[in-house]
């Protein structure tokens, strides 16, 4: 139920914003976060913002989790 | 991307030994469900799914205490999955059947929104864990209409997982943390598992990789000898979590015991309305007249699957009267309830 999605800011009146999930434009509410912008990430849960995300972290990348595994077998060293 | 997961399994492989690894996540069972994660990792590691939907969670006393109200002419708002979780009398999609007025809606603030449109009281089922909790408190601080009010069923996850560990029953050595909640709670209110019960954690995100990555990270400090608190989800959660939405949860909210559906009492374990917001407390604008009690539908054993001790093939009406389309009990009614994920992904068994 508390399924979160990361959605794009594309207009902010007042405490609520119109998002971009990747095409899908929806309003989310902005009580639960600060600083944010047009143009930034944020994590979305019925129809609230409930995190900021950097632009990089938005993007589930292949290379986050390559670089994770990397990160673990250097521990082991 | 076969790649790399076949690089995650080959590590998870080399250091693999007898683990029960428990998650309370529906989202995370889902993941493990659809991408066959038990299928890809050693027989050994176990991966078992706890109280991972507050959906199924909410014991039959507050769906009966929603039903009372519809059907003595209160409208109920609450999100959809909510309508066929049972309660002693039936269920909300039955009461709305015979007349009552129930609102399917997103989010608190749909509940808002009717509110404004209709004169007459509403009332928001708020169920959800603390990822769902501050959206509630934000819109109470925020000074609702004056016919709206909430039958708050939030419930906080490291209560239940104090309780899992405390009890015994399923003896789980690790644990993979819910990423969303944890988005809101941050990651210290899980340390006091890995220090006192040398329990390894990963707070994991939801894509297949996050739970492959999660589970070799608790290997690897099985491995290491060690037990502490790991955030493979940095990108949606900070050690600290969202103070501004703890901020407004502590405003609203104070902490009471109580019950769970498959549970007793769980201490310290769902959020009610302080006195200050107590014109905003559904439970005490209205007399709600409601028996105590639980009525499991006989034969079925979300009790058990709730606690993470059974499956729900091992339920002699798993499949045959009980389905999505007809569920018997709690966790066949979510599509985060393990029931109903094991239905539509089939057995990992
Ligand atoms: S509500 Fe949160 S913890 Fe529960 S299933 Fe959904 S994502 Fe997981
Ligand atoms: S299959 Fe149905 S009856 Fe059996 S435990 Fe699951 S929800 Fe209950």
């Amino acid at each position: 139920m508390c399924i979160a999605a990361p959605a794009q800011i594309i207009e902010i009146n007042d405490n609520v914003a119109v998002v971009d999930f990747g095409g899908v434009r929806q309003s989310a509410k902005l009580d639960l976060v600060e600083d944010v912008e047009v143009g930034r990430y944020v994590l979305v849960h019925s129809g609230y913002a409930i995190e900021v995300l950097s632009d990089q972290e938005a993007k589930e990348s292949l290379e986050a989790w390559e670089e994770l595994l990397k990160t673990l077998d250097e521990e082991e060293n | 991307m076969k790649n790399l997961s076949k690089k995650i399994v080959e590590r998870i492989e080399n250091i693999a030994r007898p683990v029960k690894i428990m998650h309370v996540c529906g989202s995370h069972e889902h993941t493990v469900m659809q991408h066959g994660i038990r299928s890809l990792i050693p027989k050994e590691v176990e991966v078992v799914a706890g109280p991972g939907c507050p959906v199924c969670c909410v014991p039959s006393i507050e769906v009966d205490e929603c039903l009372y109200l519809a059907r003595n002419g209160v409208t109920i708002a609450t999100f959809g999955d909510m309508l066929r979780v049972p309660g002693t009398t039936g269920t909300l999609a039955d009461a709305k059947a015979e007349g009552a007025d129930v609102r399917i809606v997103y989010g608190v603030n749909n509940a808002v929104e009717i509110a404004k449109k209709i004169d007459k009281e509403i009332v928001f089922m708020a169920a959800g864990f603390e990822t769902t909790a501050p959206t509630t408190a934000s819109e109470i601080v925020a000074g609702p209409p004056e016919n709206l009010s909430f039958i708050s069923c939030h419930r906080l996850i490291p209560p239940a997982l104090r309780f899992l560990i405390e009890s015994g029953e399923v003896n789980l050595n690790a644990l993979i943390e819910p990423g969303h909640v944890s988005t809101i709670i941050g990651t210290k209110p899980y340390h006091e598992f890995s220090e006192k019960y040398g329990i390894p954690q990963v707070v994991a995100g939801f894509n297949p990789f996050d739970i492959l990555i999660a589970i070799y990270m608790i290997l690897k400090q099985l491995d290491d000898g060690k037990a502490v608190v790991q955030n493979e989800y940095k990108r949606a959660v900070r050690e600290e979590g969202n103070i501004k939405a703890q901020k407004l949860m502590d405003e609203v909210f104070y902490i009471k015991d109580k019950e769970w559906r498959g549970f007793p009492e769980i201490p310290d374990s769902t959020y009610e309305l302080r006195d200050e917001f107590s014109s905003a407390n559904a439970r005490e604008r209205f007399d709600i007249q409601v028996e105590q009690g639980e009525k499991v539908p006989t034969g079925c054993i979300c009790g058990p699957i709730l606690r993470g001790v059974s499956r729900p093939e091992e339920c002699a009406l798993f499949k045959t009267q009980c389905n999505p389309m007809n569920p018997i009990g709690a966790c066949m009614v979510s599509k985060e309830g393990t029931c109903n994920i094991a239905y539509r992904y089939g057995s990992a068994f």
